[in-house]
């Protein structure tokens, strides 16, 4: 049992030509090879735009952590030289000062200060200075403060107690602490000590424009969409570009991820998004917002530039293989049109060899082929018309109008002369030789009928020429049933009688014998008439000397039948100058199964 | 053959993307507010909102309007000449409701979806409204004074002439609020002036008739400057008298600040501007999701004022 069904070969797939069969596969395999290595290549390529866009978005919110990093620093810088001023100490110790007046050219040096950091740095709002003693500073030369504001209350001030020295960041909010003035800050506060380092004597203040913050956030491009925000460690929107809508609940965004993670991650709800995180060190979130297929916006160009150059690779590649199998099969072509006319009958053409590769062999071969094609039509052409003459001649001899008008001038002799045993004899004979030649019609017969036919034969002939011919027929039984072409015999016999015997003087005796040896049927037709003499003995077997007997069949006839039928000669002729001749036939033995008609 | 026919494929496949990568073009929406003026800061809260819509839904919104918030005449124009631009939506904040009504139809007739917001035209159909419901303010403003005052208080409402539409809207929503939770409390009158030294006077005549005022709602906040400006001559009634105003200008939050105003009702301009525009693009990119989106306002108080989400409120960040 077969494992395997077996499958029929697709019919769809039937070429009428080599070329197309050629053309296909090397198609369909430079297809399946260019398509296998696009698509592996854009994987590759759409994972690389897909990495990079990541890191290129790690990489700007490094940027944008150390831009704000860089405000902040200056901030705490600015906060340090507050500390370490010792016009400030010296203004925000209780003990300092008895008078108000005392006081005024330390509060102008520190507000001068502030003033100069204020105006070589945009970025900072306000700098402010609020001693517990109710003592207060600013960078502005005549502050009024917001009556209705409680500095006290407010986050920053708050925050900086709490953490006794180390500076506090506190969230985008709206200063107003100074009268009119209503402005987006981030604040950097810190607790001042007094000289022992142990009691808080006030609190100092910078604020950063929140625009700082709001320009680095909103500059960066993600897109056409993406967007940046900040959040604090607890999960507080410290800047976002649609807070108002996060705060009225028409948006909202992914805080509890964004706080419990540290590294980017993408979210499937809602449309894909890329969320990548940066934690500033100091409790800032800076999270970046990229939409996903807005980074593979880039990929779909990539995408449709393989497509496109992939669709060119193949229709190249179709007009190469056409080429290719055009070159191909070329010869085969011309080879096959050769085979065409061949088919039509025509076997004069010769192949062109074109090269010597196999299709070159292949048109040698075809060229022998047809040579020997044409000389074997021309053998048989040849062969046919010598059987077609052969058998005319045979048919001749079965009827020879000459022996036929002897043997009945024979018996009209007979008749008269009132022999009439002898009439009797020669006509029962005549009609028996004719009976044997018509009755079979065939060029093979058994070898007893051609005895049967050369006895009566004989008898007619010894009916006519009486003392003067006398005959032997001696058939060895075993090769009577052997086959053998008809009239095979007669035509020695009449050239024994005619030649041999009735040129002589006295009685003379024809002998034919019949018998197999080595696989041969033999027959010898022997006379003691003058004999042949050499000259002409020796063109007696070829075909093309004229036949001795005109009126019956040459010698050389019957060896052409002989050949033709056997393949070979078989006709031995000796003979003697007054002594007779000999003539030996040798066949190879036939039996009946082997004698079809051709 | 069948190679002819892979081919075939694939350049249909080709084509096909060739037009959807064509047919993804940005919607533009043409905005047109009541002003444009960039002092302006409720309407440039607006514009940001619409900004962050645009960027958000990756459209291209282009935002125009009068120079000043009562040029009827101009923002006409202006909606006409956005008709003739033949954008995929207009958005307008109506200068006045009767009289923006036959362009608004124009508009509708030229096949262009219209979104209207802050208030609803008076009549004519259009695809989306996004509107702050200003009967819900006057219901909460009146609420909120009514909470403050003693059983049997008398109020009077000031407004101004040229904010008529709302004022009127507010002032139903203070007597539903009244009638309903506070029936004791007695609105003295309602009052319409032209500016705030009108105002002033206005205020200032009333007292004198009415000695007994504990609160008043000012629907306006220019009105709102006539009114303290009065209290404030009228010394003795200036801590007793509860203020509620509208809108939360400069002026106003100082009031809030120093006590002089006991709340403010506010709409969130930046959430106007964005929820029009999304239901803008909803209309572009579904032609069946018409929408009223009615905003609700917000009460701010002396001790609210400073939450950060009221901040973000208050006090717009505009980058200038």
């Amino acid at each position: 049992m077969r494992m395997f069904p077996r499958y029929k070969p697709i019919r769809i797939l039937r070429f009428r030509s080599i070329q197309s069969r050629i053309t296909f596969i090397i198609s369909l395999l430079l297809a399946f090879v260019l398509a296998v290595t696009s698509l592996n290549s854009y994987l590759l390529t759409s994972d690389a735009v897909e990495g990079n866009s990541r890191q290129y978005i790690a990489e700007l919110m490094k940027q944008v952590k150390m831009n704000i990093l860089t405000y902040l620093d200056n901030m705490e810088q600015i906060s340090q030289l507050a500390l370490t001023n010792r016009d400030v100490k010296y203004y925000l110790s209780d003990t300092s000062f008895i008078t108000e007046e005392a006081r005024r050219p330390y509060e102008k040096r520190i507000s001068d200060l502030f003033q100069t950091i204020i105006i070589t740095r945009s970025d900072i709002s306000s700098i402010m200075l609020i001693g517990y003693n109710g003592r207060f500073v600013s960078d502005r030369r005549v502050t009024s403060l917001n009556p209705y504001a409680d500095i006290k209350s407010q986050t920053w001030y708050k925050k900086a107690v709490d953490a006794g020295g180390e500076p506090v960041l506190s969230p985008p909010h709206v200063q107003n602490i100074i009268q009119n003035e209503y402005r987006w800050v981030v604040s950097l506060s810190r607790e001042l000590k007094s000289a022992d380092g142990m009691i808080g004597e006030g609190v100092f203040l910078v604020n950063l424009n929140l625009s700082v913050i709001d320009e680095i956030c909103s500059q960066i491009k993600l897109g056409n969409r993406g967007y940046v925000f900040i959040v604090d460690e607890l999960g507080n929107i410290i800047y976002h570009p649609q807070q108002q809508l996060l705060y009225s609940g028409i948006k909202e965004e992914l805080i509890e991820e964004v706080t419990s993670r540290s590294s980017s991650f993408i979210t499937e709800e809602g449309e894909k998004r890329l969320y990548t995180i940066e934690d500033t060190g100091f409790g800032w979130k800076i999270v970046s917002v990229a939409y996903m297929n807005e980074l593979i916006e880039n990929k779909e160009v990539i995408q449709l530039s393989y497509i496109i150059l992939m669709l060119i690779s193949i229709v190249v590649a179709i007009f190469i293989s056409n080429i290719i199998s055009k070159r191909l099969s070329h010869p085969i072509k011309r080879l096959q049109s050769s085979m065409k006319k061949l088919e039509r009958g025509n076997f004069n053409i010769r192949a062109e060899i074109l090269s010597i590769d196999e299709i070159g062999q292949l048109a040698r071969t075809f060229n022998v082929m047809v040579s020997k094609i044409k000389e074997l039509m021309n053998q048989k052409l040849k062969d046919q018309e010598i059987k077609r003459i052969n058998e005319l001649r045979l048919l001749q001899a079965q009827i020879n109008p000459h022996f036929l008008y002897n043997t009945l001038d024979s018996i009209i002799w007979m008749a008269e002369r009132k022999k009439h045993s002898e009439v009797v004899e020669m006509t029962a004979s005549l009609a028996r030789l004719f009976r044997s030649s018509i009755q079979k019609d065939e060029e093979w017969i058994p070898v007893f009928i051609e005895r049967e036919h050369i006895t009566n034969y004989l008898k007619i002939q010894k009916l006519r020429y009486k003392d003067r011919l006398d005959y032997r027929v001696e058939f060895d039984a075993a090769a009577l049933e052997c086959r053998m072409p008809r009239i095979l015999l007669q035509p020695f016999v009449e050239n024994a009688i005619y030649h041999g015997i009735k040129n002589k003087e006295g009685m003379g005796t024809v002998r034919v014998k019949g018998w197999l040896e080595n696989n041969e049927l033999i027959f010898e037709i022997e006379d003691d008439g003058v004999g042949i003499p050499p000259e002409k003995l020796k063109h007696l077997l070829s075909s093309n000397h004229e036949p001795v007997n005109k009126r019956g069949i040459g010698v050389a006839n019957v060896n052409e039948r002989i050949k033709l039928l056997y393949g070979k000669e078989g006709i031995y002729i000796s003979s003697e100058c007054g002594n007779g001749t000999k003539v030996m036939i040798r066949l190879p033995i036939r039996h009946e199964e082997e004698c079809i008609d051709e | 053959m069948v190679l002819f026919l892979l081919l075939l494929g694939l350049s249909l496949i080709l084509i096909l993307r060739a037009i959807f990568t064509q047919e993804h073009r940005q919607e533009k929406i043409i905005a047109i507010l009541k002003t444009n003026d960039i002092r302006k800061e409720f309407w440039q809260t607006v514009a940001q909102g619409i900004h962050s819509a645009e960027k958000e839904f990756d459209v291209i919104v282009d935002i125009r309007g009068p120079l000043s918030e009562t040029d009827i005449e101009e923002q006409i124009e202006l909606l006409r000449e956005a008709i003739a631009e033949k954008p995929d939506a207009i958005m307008l904040a109506p200068v006045d409701v009767e009289a923006l009504v036959p362009a608004a139809e124009e508009v509708k007739k030229a096949g262009i979806r219209l979104i209207v917001i802050d208030m609803a035209l008076q009549a004519g159909k259009v695809d989306s409204l996004v509107m702050t419901d200003h009967v819900d303010a006057g219901r909460k403003a009146g609420a909120v004074l009514a909470q403050q005052l003693k059983p049997n208080s008398k109020i009077v409402m000031m407004s101004l002439m040229k904010n008529y539409q709302v004022a009127l809207l507010r002032e139903q929503g203070v007597r539903e609020a009244l009638e309903a939770e506070y029936p004791h409390i007695e609105i003295v009158g309602s009052y319409f002036n032209y500016s705030e030294e009108e105002t002033y006077a206005k205020t200032k005549v009333i007292f004198s008739d009415h000695k007994d005022l504990s609160g008043i709602i000012v629907m306006d906040s220019i009105a709102t400057v006539g009114v303290t400006e009065a209290l404030k001559g009228i010394e003795l009634v200036n801590k007793s008298v509860k203020l509620v105003g509208f809108e939360g200008s400069i002026n106003e939050i100082k009031l809030l600040e120093e006590g002089l105003m006991a709340a403010v009702v506010v709409r969130k301009p930046f959430n106007l501007g964005y929820l029009g525009i999304k239901a803008a693009v909803d209309l572009i990119r579904n032609p069946h999701s018409n929408s009223t989106v009615m905003l609700e306002p917000v009460v701010i108080t002396q001790n609210n004022m400073y939450e950060p989400e009221n901040q973000k409120i208050l006090f717009p960040f505009v980058i200038r």
